[in-house]
Parts: structure tokens; C-alpha cells; sequence
């Protein structure tokens, strides 16, 4: 399976896991919602290759916070991206080697630390 | 007072382009001034808003092409009475890279110091840029990255440039050098720059006749 490929299937679970997870979305947001999680998705995974090409977890790292601001200026609150980092970590598994995976994994793991973390600040804000 | 950069994006967000112009040419600063102090602050609180969603993509792209325009327009004073030197500058952005005002800054400035300049705009294949350099004989190329999911690009396109011939001193910049130290993708004939004044100390360097630009 090439790259590409890959990618493709790995796109295709993850939406498919999201939306069965929340039938309300698509009631909501339709074949539309469907495109747009892909692309978001695609955006972590594009995220991921680079912090892994260049060995430095703080690009993604950096990522998740600058999605965060951009996502809550829109009336989503980090839960919607700790849900779908959760979802990604057992679905990355089958598409990598295992170095490239455990790098994968700790990242997103960071990324779901930070939005713990700014989860609270916003609770002792409110 | 309020500082010109307020006013020249909101000039930007207006789509007023005679506003945005007027703003550059009446300034006093010398133009790396202007860039710095004007343009550079202008854009990003223009992105700010845009992630705090207080204006839309479109108001964004509006903002850059009115941007670009007056950009334009401030540095055609130079090139209208530029003598040109034998020496070459070849800008552009990486592929999937669309944010082009920082590189179109910078090839100002080579302007001003009276190098021949050739900005390729925004999102150009390796394969493209290398064709041209190897048409034009740069002696200096600049690359711009925005986007920090492009460093693994940016290091191909660094490594390709590093192979030609007559080495060209190779320039990178754009908001990637602030997020990840890329140093170590560079060889001898690439340089990092972290600013508009670390452009202008090395040109002057390389320039003996002062720059236009500088009143």
C-alpha cells in the first residue's frame, strides 16, 4: 500500500468513526461536515509528518494550540479535538512502522495534555 | 496618536487601496521602517482576527491584495530610478505556499540596493524554481515558508538549491525560522534570516552604493 493509499484509508476510518460516534453531526452539517473533518484530519496527519521529519514534537505541539484558539473563536471547545486525537492513536497503528508510531502517538498524547490543561484554565476563568 | 500600522489595516480590511498607499508614501521612515513598523505588524494582527474569527478568509485575501498592491506601488519610487547591477535575486514560495508579502519585502529591499529581482510569487513546484534558476544564474535565492507542515519541503527544496553549479548564496525566511531551528538543513551556502534588519546588514555588506530606499 502506498502513501497515498494509506492515508486515503486512514481518512476514510477516522471520518467514519466520528460521524457514527455522533449521528448529530451529520444531521447537522451533512456530506459537508464529512469533507471538512477529512481535511482537518488531513491537517493533523500533515502536522504529525513534520514534526517527525524534523524530530521536534513542539510543531505539533504548537499546532494544537493554535487549533484550539481557532476552533474555540468558532464555538467549539477542546473536546472536539481531544476526541479526535484519542480516535486516531489505535487507528495510526496499521498505516506505520513502529518508531514513526510511538513518535505519532507521544504527540498526540502531548496535544491531548495541553488541551487538558487549557480545559481547566478555562474552567477557573468561568 | 494612534500608530500608521491601525491605520493602514484598516485600509487594508476597507479594500481601500489609495488609503493604503497614501499611508506608505507619506511616511518619513525609511522604507525598512515602513515594512517593519507598518506592513509587518499590519499583517499579523490581519491573521490574528482572522483566527479570533473576527473577519473571514475573504476579508483576509482582500486585505493581502490590497496589501500587495501598495506594496507594490511604495517600491516602484525605487525601481523607477534604480541602476541595476550585474547582480541577481531570485524569490519565491514553497509549493502549497501562499503568503508571499514577507518575500516581496525582502526582494524590496534588494531592489532598493539595486539587484536585479525576480519575486516567482507563491506556491512554486521544486521542479519550476529549479528550471528558472538554472535559466536566470541567480546569485542569491530566497525561500519563503509560512506553513510549518512545509519543513519537510523546505529541506528538499534547500538541499536541491545547494546542488547547483555556481552555488548561489541561498536565503530562507518566513515564519517556519521562528517555530524550528532549520539550521541544520543548511549547508555553508544557506542562510537562515530571522529579520528584515539581518537582510539589510548583509546586503550591505555585499553593497557599496548606498540604497534608495534609505532617506
Amino acid at each position: 500500500m502506498n502513501q497515498q493509499a494509506g492515508n486515503d484509508a486512514l481518512l476514510d476510518k477516522i471520518v467514519e468513526e466520528i460521524f457514527n460516534a455522533y449521528p448529530s453531526l451529520y444531521e447537522r452539517y451533512g456530506e459537508n461536515g464529512k469533507k471538512r473533518t477529512r481535511e482537518d484530519n488531513q491537517h493533523h496527519l500533515d502536522y504529525l509528518q513534520s514534526a517527525y521529519d524534523a524530530d521536534d514534537s513542539k510543531l505539533f505541539v504548537d499546532y494544537t494550540v493554535w487549533l484550539h484558539e481557532l476552533l474555540s473563536a468558532r464555538g467549539m471547545n477542546e473536546k472536539i479535538i481531544i476526541d479526535n486525537y484519542e480516535r486516531l492513536i489505535p487507528l495510526l497503528k496499521d498505516h506505520m512502522d513502529k518508531g514513526k508510531y510511538d513518535f505519532f502517538k507521544a504527540c498526540l498524547e502531548e496535544g491531548i495534555q495541553i488541551l487538558i490543561a487549557e480545559k481547566k484554565k478555562d474552567e477557573e476563568d468561568n | 496618536m494612534t500608530e500608521a500600522w491601525r491605520h493602514f489595516a484598516a485600509a487594508l480590511l476597507a479594500g481601500d487601496e489609495r488609503q493604503a498607499y497614501t499611508i506608505l508614501i507619506e511616511d518619513t521612515r525609511p522604507s525598512i521602517r515602513v515594512y517593519k513598523e507598518i506592513i509587518t505588524p499590519a499583517m499579523y494582527d490581519i491573521g490574528e482576527k482572522w483566527l479570533r474569527n473576527e473577519i473571514t478568509v475573504a476579508d483576509e485575501h482582500l486585505a493581502t491584495s490590497v496589501c500587495d498592491f501598495a506594496l507594490a506601488q511604495y517600491t516602484f519610487q525605487f525601481k523607477q530610478r534604480n541602476r541595476q547591477s550585474e547582480k541577481k535575486a531570485m524569490f519565491l514560495c514553497l509549493e502549497d505556499e501562499q503568503h508571499v508579502i514577507g518575500s516581496k519585502m525582502i526582494a524590496a529591499l534588494f531592489e532598493e540596493n539595486h539587484w536585479q529581482v525576480r519575486h516567482l510569487g507563491p506556491n512554486l513546484p521544486l521542479s519550476d524554481a529549479l528550471k528558472s534558476a538554472e535559466q536566470w544564474h541567480p546569485d542569491v535565492i530566497g525561500l519563503s515558508a509560512a506553513i510549518p507542515y512545509r519543513i519537510t519541503a523546505l529541506k528538499e527544496y534547500i538541499a536541491a538549491f545547494e546542488q547547483l553549479s555556481w552555488e548561489p548564496q541561498i536565503l530562507v525566511g518566513g515564519r517556519v525560522v521562528a517555530m524550528h531551528d532549520l539550521r541544520a538543513y543548511c549547508g555553508r551556502q544557506t542562510r537562515v534570516i530571522y529579520d528584515l534588519d539581518e537582510v539589510a546588514a548583509w546586503l550591505e555588506e555585499k553593497t557599496e552604493a548606498p540604497a534608495d530606499g534609505v532617506r
